[in-house]
């Protein structure tokens, strides 16, 4: 049973929080009273709709810039917040605009700054927010992969899908070390989902991967992703820890 | 209207008109993996106002399979 009240004392930070699925799950946090930190990097105007669509829920919500490459510009805008409030929850989901490359024309630094805006942010975020975590003894981190982490991967795509696998390495690595501190470690891995950042996939591929999804036949939706997500933020799932979370509607298995 | 069918395949693949023939085939043009190769039946069906279907994608491995699929689409290719 999902308790709807429970998360209403608690701070949520969020990355990738204009996205469309970062901005869905900030719904239906939103909608769960919870006070949210949404991080954005260039891009804010659908937090700014999310905001004018929650009168009166202002206060709840407050909205960081940050740039996940700088780790100055992380570590000022932690010590900034955490002045105010501990972070009970982090949800990471950044990425960069799809862009399709050959792995051989593919340079080091492609690889580099997908690890660095994957991986690397969760870490140096994570160092600021998990010693009160550790106080309080209770915090969940939650971060987005790619159902492309299971089995094997499309072309053309090596460079976030190197980002993502490192990604799921330190999720694990964290999920082992921090467990015993009541805090859990767990990441959801999703196949194609209906949002801006996909939209610029062929069409046909879009065609030919729904008419292979077990479920409906569809492609998934951002509330499909924000829904599992909204449930690791809760103490139903206490005891799901360093775990990686298909929604691909039975397209891929483990 | 081949001379259209090679204009839009040397704008999606990014390679010179003068590369293309009939036998081209995915193994020749650089360009031409499974992703370029969706974005090329984006781009036809679009062009030629048809829609393929997902049996006759898997089955394209040449220039001359895309002529053959988009004949049987009742396109009238010039040669």
């Amino acid at each position: 049973m999902i308790r709807t009240e429970e998360l209403e004392n608690k701070t949520i930070l969020v990355t990738g929080a204009n996205g469309g699925i970062g901005n869905e799950v900030a719904k239906l946090l939103v909608n769960n009273n919870a006070k949210l930190i949404l991080c954005y990097h260039k891009n804010r105007e659908n937090i700014d709709s999310l905001i004018k669509q929650n009168k009166g829920k202002e206060k709840n919500i407050q909205i960081q810039k940050l740039d996940l490459l700088k780790e100055k510009n992380i570590d000022d805008a932690l010590k900034t917040i955490l002045e105010k409030s501990s972070i009970d929850i982090f949800i990471h989901l950044p990425t960069f605009p799809h862009e399709h490359k050959d792995i051989m024309k593919t340079n080091w630094d492609d690889f580099q700054k997908n690890i660095d805006l994957q991986a690397k942010s969760l870490f140096n975020i994570s160092k600021h927010i998990v010693p009160k975590m550790k106080i309080k003894k209770e915090g969940k981190i939650i971060s987005v992969l790619t159902s492309y982490v299971v089995g094997k991967p499309p072309n053309g795509i090596s460079k976030y899908i190197t980002g993502k696998y490192t990604l799921l390495g330190i999720m694990k690595c964290m999920a082992v070390e921090l467990g015993k501190y009541g805090i859990n470690v767990n990441s959801v891995s999703p196949s194609i989902v209906e949002t801006p950042f996909t939209k610029k996939l062929p069409s046909k591929l879009k065609e030919m991967t729904k008419s292979q999804i077990p479920f409906e036949n569809r492609l998934g939706i951002p509330a499909d992703i924000a829904n599992v997500i909204l449930f690791l933020c809760k103490k139903d799932s206490d005891y799901i820890n360093g775990e990686n979370i298909l929604i691909t509607g039975g397209y891929t298995m483990h | 209207m081949s001379k259209k069918l090679f204009t839009l395949i040397s704008k999606v693949l990014e390679v010179s008109e003068t590369e293309l023939t009939d036998e081209s085939t995915p193994e020749s043009i650089e360009n031409w993996d499974s992703y370029n190769g969706l974005l090329l039946v984006d781009e036809l069906e679009s062009e030629f106002n048809i829609k393929f279907l997902v049996e006759e994608v898997y089955d394209v491995h040449s220039i001359l399979d895309i002529k053959r699929h988009l004949k049987t689409h009742g396109v009238v290719l010039d040669d």
